[in-house]
């Protein structure tokens, strides 16, 4: 089905041959009742890359990022995950959901749980994997996340921090081809900010896709392959961060960051 | 002891039991069919939902005392007849259950929207968002109103009396006149005011471990 198309190409031409997007929006638009949210976004993510949505809020960003995995059923465009179109009928979302990782602004940890139970939860009922090997990759995927000794705590024993790195934990068990976040350190206190953070950096540097809704500039410049900035429901502007952030081009993006760098 | 207080209380430990098999009967009745009722309130379906929601309504919404009016002499005309229990057991079921489904359906509806939306972005479908992690979440939160609820089924059982069940009340009831018209004194203060320590006992423990949930909730 979804057999990388260069399989046919020899060996030495592989690199040459362009790969399909892991992420790929086109003409996607989203109304709630008769309230238009998304106006049209074409977006693509290739594989490895990093790309970075700003806006001001109620600009449609969370509500895009949501339409990826199709959270929110979308009104009309299409949405593909490796070249498979979502919006076909008779795809099964939550099959392809578990390729896509999503972590909230809320954590959305499941609190009658232990942290390691969060972790096992997916594996283990959806893909029958068994409960020691579950249970030893949920404790490789916590030490990695810093939290290897918080393996048996439950949510509300942790912090706004430590629940939010569970979280990319839990999402990082299904092994994930690409993985958003939606304003995650949004709801946290400013002193653990840069605990998430350093998370999202480790994985942005092992090369996974990323697709990330943050207020974090110094994050979108320092690790971003793109910028995206939202605004009133399309795409209004994009580019290399520092250029973005330095230089826009559109008078909207530039009243926006006005605003938020200040 | 008086010469009638054991006949009368044995008389009236009959009642009792009668009183218990109802209350536990409505109970457990009670709270499987709500229970299910409740989780049909829940799905996606709303042809489902408009069905049971009346149903629930109905029931919910009438006096119980209409309720078994209603099965015991209104029924009978269309030929379904029912003895006194059985009538009594329906219409505390019918009553009791559509109270469950509310709770259920309000415990599931009180769980954050995110934690269906974190299960569904794993790969959760609808049954196992509800299996894994809505349900267990509600089922913590049903539980005080849940208690209460039974106490509150507990205290209800005696309006089967009205409708002719011997029960404790009624068993009480008719030894009181029984002693009256014998021996022209009336013996009711102590007699209901055993069946008052009676229902006592049984529902303090039960408001008492209703509260203690609740305290654990928070």
């Amino acid at each position: 089905m979804n057999e990388p198309l260069t399989a046919d190409v020899p060996a030495a031409d592989k690199n040459a041959v362009i790969e399909l997007p892991v992420i790929e929006l086109r003409g996607v638009r989203k109304s709630f009742g008769g309230l238009e949210v998304l106006k049209g976004v074409d977006l693509t993510v290739t594989r490895g890359e990093v790309v970075v949505i700003i806006g001001p809020s109620g600009g449609g960003k969370s509500t895009l990022l949501r339409c990826v995995n199709l959270l929110e059923p979308i009104t009309a465009g299409k949405v593909f995950l490796e070249g498979r179109d979502l919006t076909e009928p008779g795809v099964d979302l939550n099959e392809v959901r578990r390729q896509i990782g999503m972590v909230f602004q809320q954590f959305n940890l499941f609190p009658h749980l232990t942290a390691l139970d969060n972790l096992t939860l997916a594996p283990r009922r959806l893909l029958r994997t068994p409960r020691t090997e579950a249970e030893q990759a949920a404790r490789e995927l916590l030490d990695r996340v810093g939290l290897a000794d918080k393996a048996g705590s439950h949510p509300g024993q942790l912090s706004g921090g430590q629940q939010q790195r569970v979280a990319i934990a839990r999402a990082l068990m299904m092994a994930p081809h690409v993985m958003l976040f939606d304003e995650v350190t949004s709801a946290l206190d400013p002193e653990l900010v840069s605990e998430v953070l350093d998370v999202m950096r480790d994985l942005a540097r092992s090369g996974m896709t990323m697709l990330c809704v943050t207020h974090e500039m110094g994050f979108a410049r320092e690790l971003g392959d793109r910028l995206v900035f939202v605004d009133g429901g399309v795409i209004a502007e994009q580019g290399r961060p520092a250029d973005v952030l330095d230089e826009p081009s559109g008078e909207r993006t530039r009243q926006f960051l006005r605003k938020v760098l200040r | 002891m008086p010469a009638w207080a054991g006949p009368v209380t044995r008389y009236v430990a009959e009642g009792l039991l009668t009183t218990v098999t109802l209350a536990a009967v409505s109970v457990v009745v009670s709270v499987l069919l709500g229970t299910a009722l409740g989780a049909l309130l829940t799905l996606p379906s709303r042809p489902v939902r408009i069905v049971v929601r009346a149903h629930v309504e109905i029931w919910r919404g009438l006096p119980i005392i209409v309720t078994l009016f209603f099965i015991f002499f209104v029924l009978p005309v269309i030929g379904l007849g029912f003895g006194t229990f059985v009538a009594a057991a329906i219409g505390l079921c019918l009553w009791g259950s559509a109270n469950v489904a509310e709770i259920v359906r309000g415990a599931v509806q009180s769980v954050p929207r995110g934690q269906a939306d974190a299960a569904a972005a794993l790969g959760f479908p609808w049954p196992g968002r509800m299996r894994h992690v809505i349900f267990p979440q509600a089922a913590r939160r049903v539980l005080p109103p849940l208690v209460g609820l039974v106490v509150n089924l507990v205290q209800q059982t005696s309006l089967a009396a009205v409708i002719g069940l011997l029960d404790v009340l009624q068993a009480s009831q008719r030894s009181i006149e029984r002693l009256t018209l014998s021996s022209g004194e009336t013996h009711a203060v102590p007699i209901l005011g055993s069946v008052l320590a009676v229902f006592f006992v049984i529902c303090l423990p039960l408001t008492i471990l209703s509260r203690r949930l609740e305290r654990r909730l928070h």
